[in-house]
């Protein structure tokens, strides 16, 4: 009935504007309008559109009934760096309330993006709408392992840690290795497509080549090993890599290495340093190694048990270039028999684990503990 | 009359065995919440399987999506990477298609993208079909099923800062169908360790499948435990075996049969590839009544191995001379150049995601050389 009226209202307008041509495009200007505005809600960003000529209500109505696909009558399109709009719209969801056309984008629309909205109702309106872009500071490059400045030649795995979110995809492209001459290594590192970044994408692990590693495989018959033992190295991280949010790299990173002669030995958890703490404190129980470990797997694979067998919580820390693991516990210890679990998975610099060498020569005797998934040490606290 | 119902019987037997075998039997309606995705492979029936890497699952996903023929389809799709983002709203850096698999049984493509990066990232599921027309993937009151990858060996979670976390993801390099099982290929972003894993499906509920490590002799003295890089199913003399591309080193078979719970298989090398090489896709056809297998590489372009005496190939063990081949022979197609993703369309095309010079990403159907 309301629509009804309105209709019936826009032909008696109708009539009136015949009578004069300047006074009719006014009118028509005025009831036809069309506002845009990019609105926020919550931390999404949406573009509403408020129409007044009965004819586009009409038309988002249909579109609110399928009766028409919404793409036609609102379209949102990307405008990329060089202003051009691109030709496939936006995916979204439409939602309309009487006069109110609201477009909330299936996937947020990118901070720093500008975006072009096509309205096709009675008459075409274009308008830009630009995501104001993210005010944080760019991302840095925190640390990165193995922290030292001497590694074994057959050195198989890096780990960055930035204090954001990167762009990934071209990571490799960012990392260099350069020889005692400045000169790059030709294809140093395993470029894995899905690159191995961690959930919260702050922290990437980088390969080297393992086919240039290990011993007898074509590649390192023919390219050579990647480093050798008494050579001098440079590692480079380009300024240029991009956070999640664009920017490039607060800075870069050069880091100086001294090859050193390769590394066979498996980890021996008996041969570690065992310091344990005094009862009724929480200063760290301290474990020490001969070389450096593998720094994420430090973190993650050795447990504290109780002498009631209970697992106890508290925080590690590693550090002395990945040659001391400490442990804070959240209570005080109690005098007793404590545990330390160890996962035979844990691996060295060079991918020996304390399970099995990085790789077995069929002719050699080896010390292997296959079948071993943990390694118990024992700590008797007083 | 007799001879009619008999046939009328079998073909009766033959329609229930069709109808049983229905791949989508079992998959049960629901939302599915993608953290990530990785790569795809395609079952009978219109049945996706999707890897969502960092939520260590597989998906089975009925995509209803039977009508069409892949023989009959063709793509020559310009720009499809800047088409992905524009619909996804952000530019065609912000997106990386991660794999890209036909449904056999309507010949559209199927594509795992991702948006962003870090937590801020969207996985996506798109379809494009051989008009272009590009169209997400509807993960909502859709009929799947899932199975569960167990994360790491000795999973536990530490204290970091008072919190909770683990930061052990298990990227998935790549995923098939073969003979009722989803075969897993898997690296790991902390310890170095091929992990190889046969789930039957359909999914049982604690069934996280069987993990093996492959082994292959190389040059007789050294065994290694690569991570297989992709894969591909074939029969030699009735048996099914995987044909592994490693990401450092040749192409390796072994026999499907062999992968048993808690068992060590090693593989045969069967190819060296050459340097400077890693496999990323690999599909497997005939033609005038020879099989190849068709490899597309990073650095050296598309790759056609001929599979004459795979059957009798005793494996490379010794010593390749400086810029020799050994095992089977292979020749380089030249005219394949940039190839990102390839799976098969049909009996007589492939499917190709090339980059172009310009940096655009072009879907194309190619003939199979």
């Amino acid at each position: 009935m309301l629509r009804l009226c309105a209709r019936s209202l826009l032909v008696v307008f109708g009539l009136v504007v015949q009578t004069g041509t300047s006074l009719a495009d006014d009118e028509d200007k005025i009831h036809s309008k069309v506002r845009i505005d990019l609105v926020k809600r919550g931390a999404q960003y949406q573009v509403k559109v408020v129409v007044s000529d009965p004819a586009d209500v009409e038309l988002a109505r249909r579109c609110e009934q399928r009766e028409m696909r919404w793409r036609k009558l609102l379209a949102v399109y990307v405008v990329n760096s060089q202003r051009k709009v691109q030709r496939v719209s936006v995916l979204g969801r439409y939602a309309r309330s009487d006069r109110e056309i609201v477009f909330t984008p299936r996937f947020s629309f990118r901070p720093g993006l500008s975006y072009e909205v096509h309205w096709q109702g009675r008459r075409a309106v274009r308008q830009l709408v630009k995501i104001p872009p993210v005010k944080t500071p760019p991302a840095e490059l925190v640390s990165l392992y193995p922290s030292g400045d001497r590694v074994p030649e057959n050195l198989l795995r890096l780990y960055l840690q930035f204090s954001q979110p990167m762009t990934q995809g071209d990571s490799y492209r960012h990392i260099e290795l350069l020889d005692a001459a400045g000169t790059a290594i030709d294809l140093p590192f395993l470029e894995v497509g899905e690159e191995l970044w961690d959930p919260t994408g702050t922290r990437l692990t980088v390969l080297f080549d393992p086919g240039r590693i290990k011993r007898g495989l074509k590649p390192r018959e023919e390219l050579g090993p990647i480093l050798e033992d008494g050579k001098v190295y440079t590692l480079t991280i380009s300024q240029r890599w991009r956070d999640a949010n664009g920017r490039p790299l607060k800075q870069g990173l050069r880091r100086l290495w001294q090859a050193t002669a390769p590394d066979h030995r498996q980890p021996a958890p008996e041969k570690w340093q065992v310091n344990g703490p005094q009862a009724g404190t929480r200063s760290p129980l301290i474990l020490r190694f001969p070389a450096p470990l593998d720094y994420a797997m430090l973190e993650r694979v050795v447990a504290v048990v109780s002498p009631q067998g209970r697992a106890v919580v508290g925080e590690v820390k590693v550090d002395q270039q990945e040659t001391r693991w400490r442990f804070i516990p959240q209570q005080l210890w109690q005098a007793g028999r404590y545990r330390l679990l160890i996962d035979s998975t844990l691996e060295d610099v060079a991918g020996n684990s304390i399970k099995r060498p990085f790789e077995v020569d069929v002719f050699r005797r080896i010390e292997k503990r296959e079948k071993v998934e943990t390694v118990d040490l024992v700590v008797e606290i007083k | 009359m007799l001879c009619q119902s008999i046939r009328g019987l079998i073909l009766g037997m033959a329609l229930v065995a069709v109808a049983n075998a229905d791949l989508t039997e079992g998959l049960k309606q629901g939302d599915i919440k993608l953290a990530s995705v990785g790569p795809l492979a395609f079952g009978p029936d219109g049945v996706l399987f999707v890897s969502d890497p960092l939520a260590a699952r597989i998906y089975a996903l009925d995509t209803a999506d039977r009508s069409g023929d892949a023989d009959k389809a063709s793509y020559d799709l310009k720009n499809l990477g800047g088409q992905i983002a524009a619909a996804l709203g952000t530019t065609p850096r912000e997106v990386r298609v991660i794999d890209v698999a036909v449904n056999p049984a309507s010949g559209n493509v199927f594509m795992s993208v991702m948006r962003g990066s870090g937590p801020q990232s969207a996985a996506v599921l798109l379809r494009v079909n051989p008009a272009g027309d590009l169209a997400l993937v509807e993960l909502s009151g859709v009929k799947h099923s899932h199975a569960q990858l167990p994360n790491a060996p000795a999973d536990r979670e530490v204290q970091r800062r008072g919190r909770k976390s683990n930061r052990r993801t298990q990227s998935i390099t790549d995923l098939a169908f073969v003979d009722g099982r989803v075969i897993v290929a898997g690296l790991s972003n902390e310890e170095f360790a091929s992990n190889l894993r046969s789930i039957p499906f359909p999914f049982q509920q604690v069934d996280k499948g069987t993990s093996v490590e492959i082994y292959h002799g190389a040059h007789g003295a050294f065994e290694t435990r690569s991570p297989v890089r992709t894969f591909a199913a074939y029969k030699i003399a009735g048996a099914s075996y995987l044909l592994a591309g490693y990401t450092c080193t040749p192409l390796v078979k072994f026999p499907i049969a062999d992968l048993k719970p808690g068992s060590k298989v090693k593989g045969t090398t069967i190819a060296e590839l050459g340097n400077r090489n890693r496999p990323l896709d690999m599909v497997v056809y005939s033609d005038k009544g020879k099989d190849y297998i068709l490899i597309a590489n990073n650095a050296r372009g598309i790759m056609k191995v001929t599979t004459d005496n795979i059957d009798k190939i005793a494996g490379i063990t010794k010593r390749v001379d400086r810029g020799g081949t050994a095992g089977l022979q292979y020749e380089t197609i030249k005219s394949l150049k940039g190839v990102t993703q390839l799976d098969r369309l049909n009996q007589s095309m492939a499917l190709v995601l090339v980059q172009g010079e310009n940096g655009q990403e072009n879907l194309q159907s190619v003939a199979l050389p």
